[in-house]
């Protein structure tokens, strides 16, 4: 029923923004791969973000930054808060923007578009930072510095 | 045949020889497939579509549209005498041809105004600016078309929040060509901006005429694609800039002296949504023209001879309003709408600049042409799966200066099928189509009545998608009456397409595309029967920091049945996540496609023998690309 309801949608030629199920996938996938918890907790202001983790089972969306396992930075304003603010070790900040990584140390990695593809980008000490040692096939996406 | 078995083999050597994709990988393939630009423009309402995704424009290390372009099926890149883009050129003395085909950026029309479609000037355009291209065949949706069309060709630009920052890139090559791009963009909270800027030095392939002068086609062309959007508000600004030698430009025997063309284009267009339902849109077109042409014998228009030296001198402009509503009211989606657009020669001149007389050769009362359209369509949802369309539009043409007026009605009719697997898409139509004023401006004759052109067609398109695979057939029959190209025969013209297109991916990182076509006409031009065959094979291959693809179009008609290979390879490396370094190579075998170029002797006004001109030069360039 719901790739009914997705080729309805192009059939009209609405526009929509990001694809439910892939989404809920690659971020439960990295989420998964950075935390052994069975869910995690995450903060993010982004209404569109939001929409898609509400229907997660393994997400659960929380509106205190201090409760959070992950914070997904969306927007510079975000940021700015966020860099003023002392955030423990336990929380990991992911942003969907390159920028903000060189912005801000406590940034651990991002998703973020390149050359109109997402792609995952991770800073070796930061994770170490962070005591996060993540599966072998991100490997490609870690470098030693920005 | 020898090499393409050679071809084959070391394609599929690559592809084994490449590493499988992880999950990851995978994953991340999927959201980008799925989130891809073009699934938010992609109407399949509009026609039949064939998409160049940027995924597959950057495999293909795509630079400008004419890269693409030679590779769609149907209708082919070609350029005519004046070295200029016109897919249906026949290469003989004659109007801008190809103003069937119509092209839009961001959904906005180029418009070339008094000149007709777009593609005259942005039909090789640099296309950095590009996500993602949309092809559609036949008629298209009324929703986006003005004026009647068979194929339409829309661009859209880069979003800024997906490739937000700058990028730099030099490139040089063959010759001494080389092109040079800059482009920022950024996401605010209110708004987003791009900025695009390219200057190309073409030099390009020389063509032998006997005399010490070769054909020339080089260009120098600078470039500027700009926006500024809100969530609700578009703003564009384009402006384009194209010094060329035009090739044999108005030398009856293809040995001018001089042949050069000059042309400044502006484009500005703003549109807005409101009321939910409601946009309206404005775009305003401006052309500046300058041809300089001379030979060592007198150019003649019909039987009256011009002198040998000529400058033309020519501005128009063009204005655009639109205003649409759109709506859905239970299964119906419904849109309709009323388009104004205003086509002006604001000024034309001609002088002999032998004797610095001016040459009245033009009507100049005639400087107007207005087009008022009503469209409506419904897509009526059948089941969940199923759409039926219905489009009707009418075109009210009115021309100044004594010049008849014309009315044009056409009607589409679909069918849509979308399932997980299958797919089918079925339209019938009946368009109608009016001489551009150009072509009656320059011919006295035509300032009279001009039948407009009635064409009737059914299309069928069929498709199924795999894990791994889509495979697609297409066939189109047409119709036309009352034809405005050029047919010495008595008879309608008529003809039948057919396309077929597999595009398989062996793993994320490797991929394979092809595409067969078959065309044949009846009583077209000179000929009662013609077979058109083509061919494109691709595979884009990649490997850690590396990318690899390779390209063969082929094609063949059954006027001289020679097989004509255009051969684009290239290969790509990331030296870092800023820096990539591109070897690429166009018709690297020199056996692409050809243009016939008719000559004429002045002395006799016999036939000569015409040049065989291929529009795709053969190019070896290197490119660095810097991002920050």
């Amino acid at each position: 029923m719901k790739k009914l309801i997705i080729i309805l949608l192009l059939l009209y030629g609405q526009a929509y923004a990001l694809e439910v199920r892939s989404t809920l996938k690659l971020y439960h996938h990295l989420f998964s791969s950075m935390s052994s918890k069975k869910s995690v907790n995450v903060y993010v202001e982004d209404v569109e973000y939001a929409n898609i983790f509400v229907k997660s089972k393994y997400i659960n969306l929380v509106s205190d930054v201090d409760k959070a396992d992950f914070i997904l930075v969306t927007t510079d304003k975000m940021l700015m808060k966020l860099n003023t603010k002392h955030m423990s070790n336990d929380t990991i900040i992911i942003t969907n923007k390159y920028s903000h990584m060189t912005q801000s140390d406590k940034i651990v990695g991002a998703f973020y578009y390149r050359k109109g593809r997402k792609q995952f980008l991770f800073v070796k000490p930061r994770l170490e930072e962070h005591n996060v040692t993540l599966p072998s096939m991100y490997k490609k996406y870690i470098v030693d510095e920005l | 045949m020898s090499f393409v078995k050679w071809y084959l083999f070391m394609v599929v050597v690559l592809v084994q020889g490449f590493a499988q994709a992880s999950e990851l990988d995978d994953l991340i393939n999927d959201f980008n497939n799925k989130n891809a630009l073009s699934k938010k423009t992609i109407d399949e309402n509009k026609g039949h579509l064939v998409l160049y995704s940027r995924d597959k424009l950057e495999r293909m290390h795509a630079k400008t549209l004419k890269d693409v372009f030679k590779t769609t099926p149907v209708l082919y890149y070609h350029e005519n005498r004046y070295a200029q883009p016109d897919p249906l050129t026949s290469g003989a003395f004659e109007p801008y041809r190809s103003n069937f085909i119509r092209m839009y950026i961001d959904g906005v029309e180029v418009t070339q105004g008094w000149m007709g479609s777009g593609i005259v000037l942005y039909g090789d355009i640099n296309i950095d600016f590009v996500d993602h291209i949309e092809f559609y065949y036949m008629t298209p949706s009324f929703e986006t078309t003005t004026e009647p069309a068979y194929l339409t060709i829309f661009l859209y630009s880069k979003e800024a929040e997906r490739d937000s920052g700058g990028a730099v890139s030099l490139a040089t090559g063959s010759r001494g060509t080389n092109t040079q791009t800059v482009s920022y963009g950024d996401k605010k909270e209110a708004f987003s901006y791009m900025v695009n800027l390219s200057h190309t030095d073409a030099k390009r392939e020389k063509i032998p005429n006997g005399t010490s002068r070769p054909l020339s086609r080089d260009f120098e062309r600078t470039q500027l694609f700009s926006y500024i959007k809100s969530e609700n508000q578009t703003f564009h600004l384009q402006v384009l800039k194209k010094n060329m030698d035009s090739l044999a430009g108005l030398s009856l025997d293809a040995t001018p002296l001089v042949s050069e063309i000059d042309y400044l284009n502006l484009h500005v267009d703003y549109s807005i949504t409101f009321w939910e339902h409601w946009k309206a849109q404005f775009a305003y077109e401006y052309l500046d023209s300058e041809i300089r042409q001379e030979d060592d014998n007198p150019f003649s228009f019909g039987s009256t001879f011009l002198g040998k030296k000529l400058y033309t001198k020519g501005k128009n402009s063009t204005v655009n309003t639109e205003l649409t509503y759109k709506n859905t009211l239970g299964n119906h989606r419904i849109t309709t709408g009323v388009k104004y657009r205003m086509k002006g020669i604001d000024s034309y001149e001609t002088i002999d600049t032998s004797t610095e007389t001016n040459i009245a050769v033009i009507p100049l009362n005639f400087d107007n042409e207005s087009i008022v359209s009503l469209f409506f369509q419904d897509q009526y949802r059948l089941k969940e799966n199923q759409l039926l369309t219905l489009g009707l539009e009418y075109n009210n043409i009115t021309r100044n200066g004594g010049v008849s007026d014309d009315e044009l009605f056409q009607v589409r009719l679909g069918y849509l099928y979308s399932g997980e697997k299958w797919s089918y898409k079925t339209y019938l139509y009946r368009s109608m189509f009016a001489l551009e004023p150009f072509g009656r401006y320059l011919h006295l004759e035509f300032t009279n009545s001009v039948k407009p052109q009635v064409t009737r067609g059914i299309t069928q398109e069929i498709a199924y998608k795999s894990e791994n695979a889509y495979t697609r057939l297409t066939a189109l029959y047409m119709q036309d009456k009352n034809g405005l190209l050029e047919n010495n025969h008595a008879g309608d013209t008529k003809y039948f397409f057919g396309i077929f297109n597999y595009n398989y991916r062996f793993d994320v990182n490797n991929m394979m595309d092809l595409q067969l076509y078959y065309a044949h006409y009846k009583d077209i031009g000179n000929l009662n029967k013609l077979e058109d065959y083509s061919g494109y094979v691709s595979f884009s291959n990649s490997y850690e920091n590396w990318s690899i693809y390779n390209g063969v179009v082929w094609h063949q008609n059954s006027i001289d049945n020679k097989n004509y290979f255009d051969l684009t390879s290239s290969i790509s490396w990331e030296a870092s996540r800023n820096l990539t370094f591109t070897l690429k190579g166009d018709n690297l075998l020199n056996k692409a496609k050809t243009t016939k170029l008719f000559r004429i002797d002045p002395l006799t006004g016999g036939n000569l023998k015409p040049f065989d001109i291929s529009p795709i030069d053969q190019l070896i360039m290197l490119e660095v690309e810097y991002r920050f």
